[in-house]
């Protein structure tokens, strides 16, 4: 990872803290009473948004083929 | 007085033309006696129509001789249906057949042969007498032959040395088929042989008789696989000559075919083992896909709409085989609309031939620029080709899935439409050559058709959107024709 | 009140301008382009919500034009489309696809005020030609066959369902059901093809990025969605429809993470979005119906937009593959900044319209006590942030450039992107503009501000990860197997694999087997020339044709 994306994950982590504390300061309407936690959606976010990631790319070295396609 | 002779008068009328056609000599002349005998004959024909609408069966003796001795003409709700087709379409061809491009020796010549087709044609629709049948047979082929000829292509002449040949094959099954029926019941008058198949015991010769007619039928109908005769024929002759051709001549002989497997065979208990519905199913199907393929390879218009006519008359024989009243008059409507859709199509190819000299495909890139309405008119007959609502070839293919539906036939239904899918190719091919190509040089220095070409054309292709979005009339002849041909076989 | 209107429908203004326009010429052609969208939404809003005229034809009561609240929702999102996809592709040089384009829209918009099930399908396979045509004016031949043999195969399937539906029923009507006989199931995957559901759904991502720069932006907008519509009239509730769905959803957004082309991107991502639209047509209930309904106009705004934004790009470079682009935002800001809007909005950015869709969907799920759906869909959206708003703007519009900028995106491509980047942003802003549409959603808290920070932790997670695990997300160079294999590759692997047994075998029997190549050349050679000879037989054979059927008939009757 190069400096400048360390810089800016320390950024986007540090925003994320800080909106977590101000999560933990409204009232929440939960639907399944989980999701009304302070923080849920943070840690949900980073939880999926990883598995994302971490799926598609699994299925890419499993499926993705160089080169294109003939008629494409 | 004239109305009890009106079965003869409808014959007559465009055989005396003929005749004083030949004798004319003249070009112009001899179309204004086509035009006023065939106007005869239309009028004669919707007399008639409305004369069996009115009394029911007509039984006209030739002569005065009564059956087995005498011929007699016989006029029920199917013939009265045919012969109205056969008239009116008859009437718009020889408006369109004015502008000929024939040499102008051979003028008369062409307008006396159109006749003599028409009156052959009626001769076979109106007749009660298997052998009176074949003589009008005989004429129309005779007649047919040299039209064909007559194409300004020397191809032409080999398309119709070709239909001389099967034509006369065809003609002698069927009248091989005919003695047999002569050798069985002693007569040739049709209602007479009904009358005596009943007391038949042994049905051997009766089925090979039925053999014989089919497969001599089959050839005239061009029911696949003896349907190689037609692409070229139609494709060579003269342009009015195929506008007659394609829009009545096989459309007789499925009459023909329909009157025999009805009426006459259907008559007779044993023969119906035969499982000749499900023959004719499988011909029919093949019909609809195979030749449909092939008219999407076809670079000729003529050749797409030959190839497209021997796919539709799949659909027609498809709706014989299924016997029921439903799927009976969705054949026969389709019989009636295919007419007419294919008349104003070879209408619409004949016009751009006549103002570009040629019918190739790649040749006539945007046309429509230059000639709209003719191209419109294409358009239409295509669109109903394919059996998009709104035309009457939807209407008649509707009747066909509601008949496949009816005889428990799901899967058949299914493949009609499957089938019209192939439609779509080669029509939607047509269709984008003409409209969304830019103008090739063909097209550039084509200007609009004219007005007596246009004319006809035009009507066939508003009455094939009119019986698209109101198709009482033609649905309820079509009806009334199924019901007379079935009730006669119950 | 409907009288007054007769059969005038915004589908037939479409349809009949759509043929009318290559007998037109320049100025005139241009203005008629643009002017027939604009009165078909005009026509939306006027007709009255009720069922118009009935027309008793074949003894089937058709019901051509039946307006009401779904369909002028849908009527809305397909007309804006259409105005805005025609504003932006005026400048486009194919009549074709402008004629098709406007052939196409119209039958969605007839596919949305079609009150019976047989004008549904006439309709709906107008829909199909006219996609076809738009494919195929941009000269990719074989992936227009591709597509309309697919479309084929849903159309047959649909047909074959609406007959069992109607033999079986008596009556065309439209009504809710659900699949329980084999015309039904027939029928919903006939518009599950369309939809784009698995295993099918690979035609999406082929067909879309073969049309041109302008074409694209009409078809991210109607097949899809009319089928959503369709779902909603006729499959509410279905149960199956959950799965499918979700199924759709999660290949979207993994086919979507793998991508380098944008427009292929966008393409996948129209799937994973009509999945969040079917999962919530599944629910049933009234919520999730008009949940479902917004969700389609917002998607079709937006999906447009980025269209747009990639039709704009590729306009300009002739490029829209990722590892050749780059740095755009300095050299085309008006286009980055649709993409963005474009892009915030899927992501389901408070103050997009996208934001207030999602939100709905999410509270019909809730309200339905969907527990399983509610955090699948909400994992994905996260996941779906990933690639519409990172990866994408990111690898297109920053870092270092890689390709020229050949020309401007024209004035009317501006305003195009421009006013839909307006409708988005107002849409957002201004709930009650949607929920006056989709009254169901009035309860629904949209901009509270629990609800917001919810999701803008979301966005910043996803953000996070998407530097934290930056190396795993670089687009490379290459295509993601998919269904589609079967039909496109298969055929050419199977070859060379059976000329390799042949090889194998060769020594042995190479005498007869050059001679049985021989004989199959001139076969398949004979077979070419034959069909496109069909009809010049020899006499002869049709004679034998005829004596050997003469010959299998006598032979059938004797035995």
């Amino acid at each position: 990872m190069t400096v400048t994306g360390r810089k800016i994950l320390f950024a986007l982590v540090a925003v994320l803290a800080l909106l977590v504390v101000v999560d933990s300061f409204v009232t929440h309407h939960p639907s399944f009473g989980i999701d009304g936690t302070p923080g849920f959606a943070a840690w949900f976010g980073l939880v999926s948004a990883a598995i994302a990631v971490v799926v598609a790319y699994g299925w890419g070295l499993l499926m993705r083929r160089p080169g294109e396609r003939a008629d494409d | 007085m004239i109305a009890t002779h009106l079965p003869v008068l409808l014959i007559l009328a465009p055989l005396l033309g003929a005749v004083l056609a030949a004798l004319s000599r003249n070009g112009f002349a001899a179309w204004l006696i086509a035009l006023v005998a065939s106007a005869l004959t239309a009028t004669f024909s919707l007399a008639l129509l409305w004369r069996v609408q009115a009394e029911g069966v007509i039984s006209y003796r030739l002569g005065g001789w009564a059956p087995e001795l005498g011929i007699e003409y016989r006029i029920d709700a199917v013939n009265a249906f045919i012969v109205v087709l056969i008239g009116i379409v008859a009437f718009l061809t020889m408006i369109f057949a004015r502008r000929s491009v024939l040499a102008p020796e051979r003028i008369a010549w062409f307008y006396t042969m159109m006749l003599l087709c028409v009156a052959g044609l009626l001769g076979i629709s109106v007749t009660g007498d298997a052998f009176n049948a074949f003589v009008f047979l005989e004429i129309s082929s005779l007649s047919t032959y040299t039209l064909i000829a007559l194409g300004r292509d020397r191809r032409a002449l080999v398309a119709a040395y070709q239909y001389l040949i099967v034509g006369t094959i065809g003609a002698t099954f069927y009248v091989i088929g005919v003695g047999l029926l002569y050798l069985i019941t002693g007569t040739l008058n049709l209602g007479l042989i009904v009358e005596r198949l009943g007391a038949i015991e042994s049905s051997r010769a009766l089925i090979v008789a039925e053999a014989f007619i089919v497969v001599g039928i089959g050839l005239k109908l061009a029911l696949f696989p003896l349907h190689a005769w037609l692409p070229n024929a139609y494709a060579y002759a003269p342009s009015s000559a195929a506008v007659l051709l394609a829009s009545t001549a096989t459309k007789v002989a499925i009459y023909l075919l329909a009157r025999f497997l009805f009426t006459v065979f259907g008559g007779h208990v044993d023969v119906g083992q035969v499982p000749l519905g499900s023959i004719l199913i499988g011909l029919s199907l093949a019909a609809m896909f195979i030749p449909s393929a092939a008219a999407v390879f076809q670079n000729d218009i003529k050749r797409v709409l030959a190839f497209s006519s021997l796919g539709q008359i799949g659909y027609i024989t498809l709706g014989l085989a299924l016997a029921n009243p439903t799927g009976l008059t969705g054949g026969l409507l389709h019989l009636f609309n295919h007419a007419l859709m294919k008349g104003a199509a070879f209408m619409a190819i004949g016009a751009i031939v006549l103002r570009t000299g040629t019918a190739k495909l790649d040749e006539l890139s945007g046309i429509g620029r230059t000639m709209p309405w003719t191209a419109g008119a294409l358009t239409v007959a295509g669109l109903a080709l394919i059996g998009v609502p709104g035309t009457s070839g939807f209407v008649s293919k509707y009747y066909l899935i509601l008949g496949s539906m009816e005889a428990g036939l799901g899967w058949l239904a299914i493949l009609i439409v499957a089938s019209s899918l192939i439609a779509v190719l080669y029509v939607g091919r047509i269709v984008e050559v003409i409209w969304f190509r830019e103008p090739a040089l063909a097209a550039r220095e084509a200007s609009e058709a004219p007005g007596e070409l246009l004319l006809p054309m035009l009507i066939l292709a508003g009455v094939t959107i009119y019986f698209g979005l109101d198709a009482e009339w033609p649905a309820g002849l079509a009806s009334a024709a199924a019901q007379a041909l079935l009730g006669v076989a119950r | 009140m409907t009288e007054t209107f007769g059969p005038l429908s915004p589908a037939l203004i479409l349809i009949l301008s759509g043929l009318l326009l290559p007998l037109l010429r320049g100025p005139l052609r241009n203005a008629l382009f643009l002017f027939a969208p604009v009165a078909a939404l005009v026509l939306v809003w006027a007709l009255p919500l009720e069922p118009g005229l009935a027309i008793d034809w074949l003894g089937l009561h058709l019901v051509p034009l039946a307006s009401d609240n779904m369909s002028r929702i849908f009527g809305t999102a397909f007309g804006i489309a259409a105005i805005a996809g025609a504003l932006y592709g005026v400048s486009q040089p194919s009549v074709t696809e402008k004629a098709a384009a406007l052939v196409y829209a119209g039958a969605a918009q007839g596919i949305a005020f079609a009150g019976d099930l047989v004008t549904l399908f006439v309709f709906w396979e107008i829909l199909a030609i006219g996609s076809t045509l738009v494919i195929w004016s941009n000269g990719n031949t074989r992936a227009g066959l591709r597509y309309a043999l697919i479309h084929v195969l849903g159309g047959v399937l649909f047909f074959a369902g609406i007959s069992a539906e109607i033999s079986a029923s008596g009556s065309v009507a439209m009504h809710a059901m659900r699949a329980d006989t084999i015309g039904r199931w027939l029928m919903l995957s006939g518009i599950l093809v369309n939809a784009g559901a698995l295993p099918l759904s690979a035609w999406v991502a082929d067909a879309y990025p073969k049309a041109s720069w302008s074409g694209a932006v009409f078809l991210s907008a109607f097949t899809t969605k009319a089928a959503v519509l369709v779902l909603i009239r006729l499959f509410p509730g279905e149960p199956a429809l959950l799965w499918i769905g979700l199924a759709m959803a999660i290949y979207g957004l993994i086919y979507a993470l793998l991508e380098n082309d944008i427009r292929k991107l966008l393409s996948y991502s129209i799937v994973g979005q009509v999945g969040f639209m079917v999962v919530a047509v599944g629910i049933g209930s009234p919520l999730a119906l008009a949940a479902a309904a917004l969700h389609a106009l917002a998607h079709i705004l937006y999906k447009s937009l980025l269209m747009m934004a990639a039709g704009s790009i590729l306009r300009s470079t002739g490029e829209t593959r990722l590892t050749e682009l780059g740095g755009l935002f300095r050299v085309m800001p008006f286009t980055a900044v649709a993409m963005l809007v474009g892009g915030f909005s899927l992501a389901a950015m408070p103050l997009t319209a996208g934001f207030i869709s999602k939100s709905a969907i999410f509270a019909a799920l809730a309200e339905d006590q969907a527990r399983f759906y509610w955090f699948a869909l909400m994992a994905i959206s996260t996941g779906s942030v990933l690639y519409i708003a990172l990866k994408l703007p990111w690898f297109a519009l920053f870092g270092q450039r890689r390709s020229d900028v050949a020309v401007e995106p024209t004035g009317s491509m501006k305003a195009a992107m421009g006013g839909l980047c307006a409708l988005i942003v107002a849409l957002g802003c201004f709930p009650a503009w949607l929920e006056s549409l989709a009254p169901e959603i009035v309860g629904v808290p949209i901009l509270t501000v629990d609800h917001i920070l919810f999701q803008w932790l979301m966005l910043i997670a996803a953000s996070c990860i998407f530097i934290g695990l930056f190396a795993l997300l670089r687009p490379s160079v290459g295509s993601t197997l998919d269904v589609d294999w079967l039909w496109r590759e298969l055929p050419r692997q199977v070859i060379p694999f059976s000329n390799g047994i042949r090889d194998r075998f060769r020594k042995p029997a190479d005498r007869g087997l050059s001679q049985a190549k021989q004989g199959i050349a001139l076969f398949s050679q004979a077979f070419q020339s034959r069909l496109r000879m069909a009809g010049n037989w020899r006499t002869g054979e049709v004679a034998a044709w005829a004596t050997a059927l003469l010959a299998i008939y006598v032979l059938i009757a004797a035995l």
